[in-house]
């Protein structure tokens, strides 16, 4: 294909074709972009939903407040401003409301997890878990298993490495009291307790 | 939670950097799957690999995923776990065999599961167990009010686990649930997409249509003012008001959450039987329809039991033998400085950035002897 493409180009050089092909390819890319965006905000059949203007045109609001991590912050005034229905992506709908959660969320909706979103996570196409899953059936067949993990059963079984490692915080806050005390003062020195619940959570002591 | 998956900690590995560092490529990771997954193009393309911002966050991805195969790997070695009937959660995915080919889950599906398990279940309780930290610290006499009801209940702390006395414990269960509707774990929008047929939202008078993504943000909704009494602020005793009386011919969700919206719960209260509402204006009926830190339906965490458990059981033995209180410190992330200087943050909130788990700083507590 690109060798009939460079053939003609070759073929053509110095003559006028060369000139045409370079108004053409610039022109041609306008007029996909213009049409594009005329369909994204009036034909679209999200188009009659309220978002800025820049969100209804591109994913890339999304993609920017994605990268910073406040997306739920932009979520929160973007419906404060538009109300409850918001066009947070061409493709996307943002709604803030209780109905709109069960109606979503709720057994028996009509929707599966976004393939769009969801793949993204996958480390390759067959590397899919429980909660990556999209396709309904395979999901319901990964969650029975899990199920099994995490019912009430083996939740008796796991609460004593929970207790495990609660008890070992609590020897690190002790071993801190004692410090603290032998030095004349009743309060520990300042413990960052957000790192100290991921050695919890871990059950790493380094 | 190495221990809950995998049947050890990570640090027994050998507190290597490599374990340490795990947690950093863990939200390097979940950032780079947030932020691809915004525009999935730029993965297609293989764009990812060659713009900036983005190569930094695929390569640190890689590590993670290799540090989630390692787990994986050595736990399916050990074969000596498995006789020793210890059961972790990954027993059950091992020995779990297909109903109809009798074949066992395949080894991609196992990593991706294992992958899954470190972030789903440990960093978002982590996440969860600071907040309420933070938000208790921070208001003192709920505090106190808590430790009051932690101390005069168990005699000591090593009674301190799953049972009635613990259930016995509503406020405590009042300030975790208070902790996760402001500052939810997962704080954005679990994207869903419509199916051929369409959604439709009667209460909206809206019809979704097929072929796109919908969803609601946590975050968002568990700070509606149409539906929670200041939002903003942490009051566990807005979730110790009882349910309207109409609630009797309510029907409820599997989720055991009302289904129907109330939507006048402001207005409403003060007519009420003032017993009911004296300690909080919050209408409990609203609170609930709002309120989905877990998700809700099918798809909803699977984990909820164990995270009640873990938080329940750290939070109560802490206060039961420590007092608490907050060293004041000035955010250390520069983003969240500037958003809370433009007023797009409120000062004082737990603030997390959102890359689909949260990333979290402090809060730094000083602790001493109960009194």
């Amino acid at each position: 294909m690109f060798d009939i493409v460079f053939q003609a180009v070759e073929n053509a050089a110095g003559s006028l074709a060369t000139s045409y092909i370079a108004l053409a390819a610039p022109s041609l890319v306008l007029v996909f972009l213009l049409t594009a965006s005329l369909h994204r905000l009036y034909f679209h059949p999200l188009s009659k939903h309220p978002g800025p203007l820049f969100a209804r045109l591109t994913p890339l609001p999304d993609l920017y407040h994605a990268y910073r991590g406040d997306k739920h912050i932009h979520f929160f005034h973007l419906h404060n401003k538009y109300g409850p229905v918001v066009r947070l992506a061409p493709n996307s709908l943002s709604i803030n409301d209780p109905a709109a959660l069960r109606a979503i969320y709720g057994h028996g909706a009509n929707v599966q997890k976004s393939e769009t979103f969801y793949h993204a996570f996958r480390a390759h196409p067959a590397a899919i878990s429980t909660l990556l899953a999209t396709e309904k059936a395979h999901h319901a067949r990964k969650r029975r298993i899990m199920g099994q993990a995490f019912s009430d059963g083996a939740m008796r079984d796991l609460e004593q490495y929970v207790l495990k490692n609660v008890r070992l915080w609590e020897t690190e806050v002790g071993r801190r009291v004692k410090v603290a005390k032998e030095e004349g003062k009743s309060w520990t020195s300042g413990v960052d307790m957000g790192k100290w619940c991921n050695y919890l959570v871990f059950g790493e002591w380094v | 939670m190495g221990d809950l998956v995998f049947g050890k900690s990570f640090g027994t590995l050998g507190a290597t950097p490599e374990n340490r560092d795990a947690i950093f490529w863990l939200g390097r990771a979940a950032r780079r799957n947030y932020t691809i997954g915004a525009m999935p193009f730029l993965h297609r393309s293989g764009l990812e690999k060659w713009i900036p911002p983005f190569r930094g966050l695929w390569f640190d991805r890689l590590q993670y995923l290799a540090f989630g195969k390692r787990q994986v790997v050595e736990r399916s070695n050990n074969t000596s776990l498995d006789s020793s009937g210890r059961k972790d959660i990954f027993h059950y995915l091992l020995n779990a065999k297909d109903p109809e080919t009798g074949e066992g889950l395949p080894k991609g599906e196992l990593w991706m599961e294992g992958n899954t398990l470190i972030v789903a279940g440990s960093d978002t309780s982590s996440t969860t167990i600071s907040a309420t930290l933070y938000h208790l610290v921070r208001n003192t006499p709920c505090l106190e009010r808590l430790a009051g009801e932690i101390r005069s209940i168990f005699d000591d702390s090593e009674d301190i686990r799953t049972g009635p006395k613990l259930q016995a414990c509503t406020y405590l269960r009042a300030c975790i649930d208070e902790a996760m509707r402001m500052s939810p774990a997962v704080p954005g929008l679990l994207p869903r997409l419509v199916l051929p047929g369409g959604l439709d939202i009667p209460a909206l008078n809206l019809h979704v249509p097929a072929g796109v993504d919908v969803g609601t943000c946590t975050y968002a909704i568990h700070h509606h003012e149409d539906y929670v009494v200041e939002p903003f602020i942490y009051n566990p005793s807005r979730w110790l008001q009882r349910p309207s009386t109409k609630s009797h011919t309510r029907q409820r969700s599997d989720s055991g959450v009302e289904l129907q919206q109330v939507t006048q719960p402001v207005e409403d209260h003060k007519t009420k039987d003032v017993h009911l509402n004296r300690e909080h204006e919050q209408e409990h009926d609203a609170l609930h329809s709002i309120f989905a830190p877990f998700s809700l339906g099918n798809r909803a965490c699977l984990g909820k039991p164990l995270v009640y458990m873990e938080i329940s059981i750290a939070i109560a033995r802490l206060v039961w033998k420590y007092d608490m209180r907050l060293v004041d410190m000035v955010p250390a992330d520069p983003g969240v400085r500037a958003d809370v200087r433009r007023g797009r943050r409120t000062a004082g909130d737990y603030h997390v950035r959102d890359w689909f788990l949260s990333a979290n700083e402090g809060p730094v507590v000083q602790f001493a002897e109960r009194g």
